[in-house]
């Protein structure tokens, strides 16, 4: 008895040197799991937002309470199919092969079986659903109820999940755990863990303070920012490296480092695409090459499909038809009014026929309708510029523009069109 | 339009019309045996001259592709896989040239596959991501069945139940089970192809879950994305975006690659087949204006290529070795030489006689020479005004082609500005480009013009690096002064002709001896050698046999127009059907011997609404089809055959998309079309 103890003792405080600020979790656990009488919940909810440790920390428990409990962790998103499901979690529990599972096992009955006849109730067993949310929502009700099925108390289902337990539709009988998010002290002290070697501890301190100061407001994601101190440490350290600086000025070094934190700002949750600072400076100019480039007429059809989808159908025709060419001057000195409605509803569908009715009017020399042109609108919406309404009945297609203000006005730029005396802003 | 051999050509593009020539191929070959040597002439010649000219494009492809290609096969096999918990991703953008990702992503695949450490690839293409499921199963069973290359979705259905792992057993841990059999170090590849096209959420939940076995299998991915990166920063969420490692690689614009094919395959004289101006200009306007697809830009010269020759012998014999042109010439019937009596570009002055044959070889030889010097013409002239600003001709060799084979371009207006713009060039830029110059003549071999024109040319380079910078020359015979007129002149456009001409004469600034050597061997070259080397082949007799030009029958088969085939059709049955009994005297005749649909078609244009009456329209047509009978006979008693005839007929106009049943009356119907449109 007293060595049982002895052993959940260092089991939590294992847990407690390597996840910290999580205390108050880990007691939570431990009473529910670490305890003499081998009874175990029926249903625990472990949720939080993401990187608070929920599944790293519940792994940890379950590979020190290994000797004394049967475990499966399972990460829902890998069972797209209900065999793939219950398969690994039989797997783990029995110990047994893949090829040794009797027989396929599709459903829950099944599975029910499967547990009753290799008698599972004599020992501890936990199984982990890992981002519960992906599974359907019987199954997460059926698990929940899992210890009332097989009758055993010694068996328990922990689901971890970033969605609130609230926020499905049944109510669940289980025990909530939440995973609150570290505060920027907690984050400095976890990173602080990570210092590089070769560096001392008041140097990368200070390196911290002025990381923290600059991306706590933008990101309190853990990995995001592990990801992110990484790479500006390096770039942080290079005036010291090359002489120009000492450790001890700080303001210079902020100042040195302030241009690098600027471009990381606006690329925080871009960060893993990144590798280093420099070549965060060369995508951008490559960035900035790559305006999108599509044919010409497929460019006048993304310009037709923009003005369709923000004037109204009334206005087609002053603004289209020759004749009223001294109203459309007027107008276009009166939509100079800012924030306009149109702006704010969002492109509105509009049907293949008015399409091309205003792609003739705007584009100057004249083409035939082939099969080609008409392919082209097909080709925008296959790339996600316009979008394509309804159930595709050849009757009256509907489309609707799905690229924003900036976009078309370079793309009307590099054909010279004046894109801005064919909008009427007004409502 | 000409005479068609199918209905359908008109609305195809250019597969049917291929798969049709494929067929006579066939034919052409069982009719080896009866006395045709033409048909297998047309095809010999044709298959020659285009693998010639495909492993020049394949060797092309290769060359341009070849950095994109090795940067990102370096980056998906060199990547560190095991110190992180990410996938290595490319980001392949690829632009919006949809139809030749496929290609690319060939390459890509077997460039992995070649590489050490060994990479085993799967393709997957938007339409196996309909589901998670789905998705995991074609990307096991691609990995599993290295053999089954096939990508097609339903050919793997079939495929499968031949091969070793079922569909059902392709999950995730079937694969880790095949991974442990692997050589050591071995990778798994994932490209997904068309990236807008997938469904994101199952693309998403599809990374996520590849995440989750990182750590048993180095799985890299490659994603193509054809428009822009912060697509892929706009749809993928955050927790995603976390698991990839994401590195950008941006493949050569394929107006890159039409510049070169242009340039290096099709614009070189030892290509036997020569393009005309227009129809130059046309394919590429159809690649710049429409898709920016090489594959279709290929496919459509190889029909030009085929139309050229197809069932033209003589077209044959000219691109004929000159050795075998003589016994080839004497093969032919009369018929085919009356032909060439009937061609324009010989104004018709070329009559058959004894001396027919010796001409006729004359001619070509000359005209081959012809177009021989024209390209080393070309060359020469794309030198000199490559760089120029606002480039009046163009950058482009394309575009100087096009032009020069028209109409011979030292008359053209833009040459002239070009002209203006070089005798502005400082020394050394000038020096610079007749050294190019220098050296494209030193690469032609037997040419007798090209050597002297490069002895005219040194002796230029000789001439400007003597002329001084500064010294003026002096001008000996100084024009006289003219009397100043009197501007009070009588209208306002004689008055500015005057200024005008007053300027010109005051600017008599004396000129350095540079400039003046420049002015003097830019003109000297401009009229002795590019007049001479640029002479436009088009105007040589003959030249219809060596330089396909017929834009007009080619038009329509590589852009099909749909609409206008049906309005044809529908207007003009007997256009297709070739009958007697329709043969119209103006268009909007009626008879009743043709298609209903047609005739439901003409009468449903003679309505001046929006909206059709049903019954009226039927009354019409029994009026027109039903037999003649007196007006005393009741006219509530409808045939039904006709009836029935008349529905069936409206209903394939409804399903053709011209009517819709109107949503306001119940015996209406809506006209979608306006006129011929």
């Amino acid at each position: 008895m007293m060595l049982a103890n002895s052993k959940n003792i260092s089991i939590k405080d294992t847990l407690n040197s390597e996840f910290p600020f999580r205390q108050v979790q880990i007691n939570t656990l431990a009473n529910l799991f670490l305890n003499e009488d081998g009874v175990l919940p029926p249903c625990v909810f472990i949720h939080g937002l993401p990187s608070t440790g929920k599944t790293s920390l519940v792994t940890r428990l379950m590979f020190l309470l290994e000797e004394s409990v049967k475990s499966s962790i399972v990460n829902s998103i890998c069972c797209y199919t209900s065999r793939l499901l219950f398969e690994p979690i039989l797997k783990d529990l029995l110990k047994i092969k893949q090829s040794d599972i009797p027989n396929r096992c599709d459903n829950f009955m099944q599975f029910l079986n499967i547990l009753k006849q290799a008698e599972i109730q004599k020992e501890q067993v936990i199984i982990v659903l890992d981002n519960c949310e992906m599974l359907a929502q019987e199954q997460i009700v059926l698990f929940s109820k899992l210890q009332e099925l097989i009758k055993s108390y010694q068996l328990c289902v922990i689901f971890i999940s970033q969605v609130l337990p609230s926020k499905f539709d049944e109510d669940i009988n289980c025990i909530p755990i939440l995973f609150e998010q570290y505060n920027s002290d907690d984050i400095s002290a976890i990173l602080l863990r990570d210092k590089p070697n070769n560096w001392s501890l008041s140097i990368y301190q200070n390196f911290l303070n002025v990381f923290l100061g600059s991306f706590y407001g933008s990101c309190r994601d853990l990995v995001e920012l592990k990801h992110l101190a990484n790479l500006l440490f390096i770039k942080y350290v290079e005036p010291i490296e090359d002489g120009s600086c000492t450790e001890t000025n700080q303001t210079l070094l902020f100042r040195k480092i302030s241009p690098s934190i600027h471009l990381l700002l606006n690329n925080v949750y871009l960060g893993t695409s990144l590798e280093n600072v420099n070549s965060l400076s060369d995508e951008k100019t490559t960035f900035e090459k790559l305006v999108l480039d599509l044919p010409y007429y497929a460019k006048y059809f993304l310009i037709a499909a923009y003005i369709a989808s923000f004037n109204l159908p009334k206005y087609d025709r002053q603004l289209f038809v020759k004749a009223s060419n001294k109203k459309r001057k007027t107008n276009r000195l009166t939509n100079k009014t800012e924030n306009s409605a149109s702006q704010l509803v969002g492109p509105k569908a509009f049907s293949l026929d008015r399409l091309l009715a205003i792609f003739y009017a705007i584009i100057e020399e004249n083409t035939n309708m082939t099969a080609n042109l008409l392919a082209q609108i097909n080709t925008l919406s296959d790339l996600g510029l316009l979008i394509r309404l309804g159930d595709g009945k050849l009757e009256t297609p509907k489309y609707r523009c799905s690229v924003s203000f900036d976009c078309v006005s370079n793309i009307a730029r590099t054909v010279k069109f004046n894109l801005n005396k064919y909008l009427i802003d007004k409502l | 339009m000409d005479s068609t051999i199918s209905v359908s050509k008109g609305c195809f593009v250019f597969k049917k019309p291929n798969k049709e020539k494929n067929k006579r191929k066939s034919k052409s070959k069982k009719q080896l045996t009866t006395n045709q040597p033409e048909a297998e002439l047309w095809h010999t010649t044709y298959i020659d001259i285009w693998n010639d000219v495909k492993s020049k494009i394949d060797d092309l492809t290769g060359s341009i592709y070849s950095k994109f290609i090795s940067e990102t096969v370096d980056f998906l096999t060199m990547s560190n896989i095991t110190t992180n918990q990410y996938i290595p991703t490319a980001c392949l953008l690829t632009g919006v040239n949809l139809p030749d990702h496929e290609s690319l992503f060939e390459l890509l695949a077997t460039n992995l596959e070649k590489s050490q450490p060994p990479v085993i690839v799967a393709t997957l293409f938007s339409e196996h991501f309909s589901s998670v499921k789905n998705a995991v199963i074609s990307m096991v069973s691609q990995l599993l069945n290295p053999n089954d290359d096939d990508s097609d979705f339903d050919e793997e259905m079939d495929e499968s139940l031949n091969s070793v792992v079922k569909r059902s057993e392709c999950t995730i841990s079937t694969l880790i089970e095949w991974y442990s059999h692997q050589p050591i170090g071995t990778r798994v590849a994932i490209l997904v192809k068309d990236y807008e096209m997938c469904q994101q959420t199952v693309l998403q939940n599809f990374i996520l879950l590849l995440s989750c076995y990182i750590k048993e299998i180095p799985i890299v991915l490659a994603i193509g994305i054809a428009t822009s990166i912060s697509n892929l920063h706009n749809s993928l969420p955050h927790h995603v975006v976390t698991k990839l490692k994401v590195k950008m690689f941006v493949s050569e614009a394929s107006v890159v690659f039409l510049n070169n094919i242009m340039d290096q395959v099709f614009l070189k004289p030892d290509c036997s087949f020569y393009l005309g101006g227009r129809i130059l200009e046309y394919v590429t306007e159809v690649f710049l204006y429409y898709n920016f697809s090489i594959k279709q830009f290929i496919e459509s010269l190889k029909f030009c290529l085929m139309e050229h020759f197809y069932l033209k012998p003589l077209n044959c014999i000219c691109v004929a070795h000159e050795s075998a042109q003589g016994a080839l010439f004497d093969s032919l019937d009369k018929k085919t030489l009356e032909e060439i009596t009937k061609l324009r570009s010989t104004n018709y002055k070329y009559k058959i006689d004894n001396n027919f044959k010796e001409t006729f070889l004359q001619l070509i030889g000359e005209l081959k020479a012809c177009i021989d010097d024209f390209h080393i013409g070309l060359r020469v002239l794309h030198i000199l005004v490559v760089d120029l600003p606002h480039s009046p001709l163009g950058t482009q060799l394309r575009e100087m082609y096009s032009t020069a084979m028209k109409k011979h371009i030292i008359d053209n207006t833009s040459f002239k500005t070009c002209l203006q713009l070089l005798k502005f060039l400082s020394k050394d830029d000038l020096l610079a480009k007749f050294d190019k110059i220098i050296q494209v003549f030193k690469n032609i071999k037997n040419n007798k013009r090209a050597k002297t024109a490069m002895k005219l040319v040194e002796s230029y380079v000789k001439r400007l690096e003597e002329s001084h910078l500064n010294n003026l020359v002096i001008v000996e015979d100084k024009p006289q002064e003219k009397p100043k007129d009197n501007l009070q002149a009588i209208s306002r456009s004689q008055f500015k002709r005057k200024l005008i001409d007053n300027v010109k004469l005051e600017d008599t600034r004396p000129m350095t001896e540079f400039e003046k050597a420049r002015s003097e061997t830019l003109d000297h070259l401009t009229e002795v050698i590019l007049r001479q080397f640029l002479v436009p082949p088009t105007t040589m007799p003959l030249n219809e046999l060596l330089i396909f030009d017929d834009l007009p029958s080619i038009r329509r088969k590589i852009v099909g127009e749909d609409r206008a085939a049906q309005y044809t059709a529908f207007v003009n049955p007997q256009h297709y059907l070739d009958c007697d009994c329709c043969e119209l005297e103006f268009t909007e005749q009626i008879f009743k011997t043709m298609p209903d649909i047609s005739i439901v078609y003409k009468l449903h244009l003679e309505s001046r609404f929006d909206q059709i009456n049903i019954y009226d329209w039927l009354q019409k047509f029994i009026s027109i089809v039903g037999p003649d009978q007196n007006d005393d006979d009741n006219d509530d008693d409808i045939d039904p055959v006709l009836q029935s005839r008349f529905v069936r007929a409206v209903n394939e106009l409804q399903h053709l998309g011209y009517i819709r049943p109107s949503k306001y009356k119940a015996d209406h119907v809506q006209r979608l079309t306006c006129g011929s449109c």
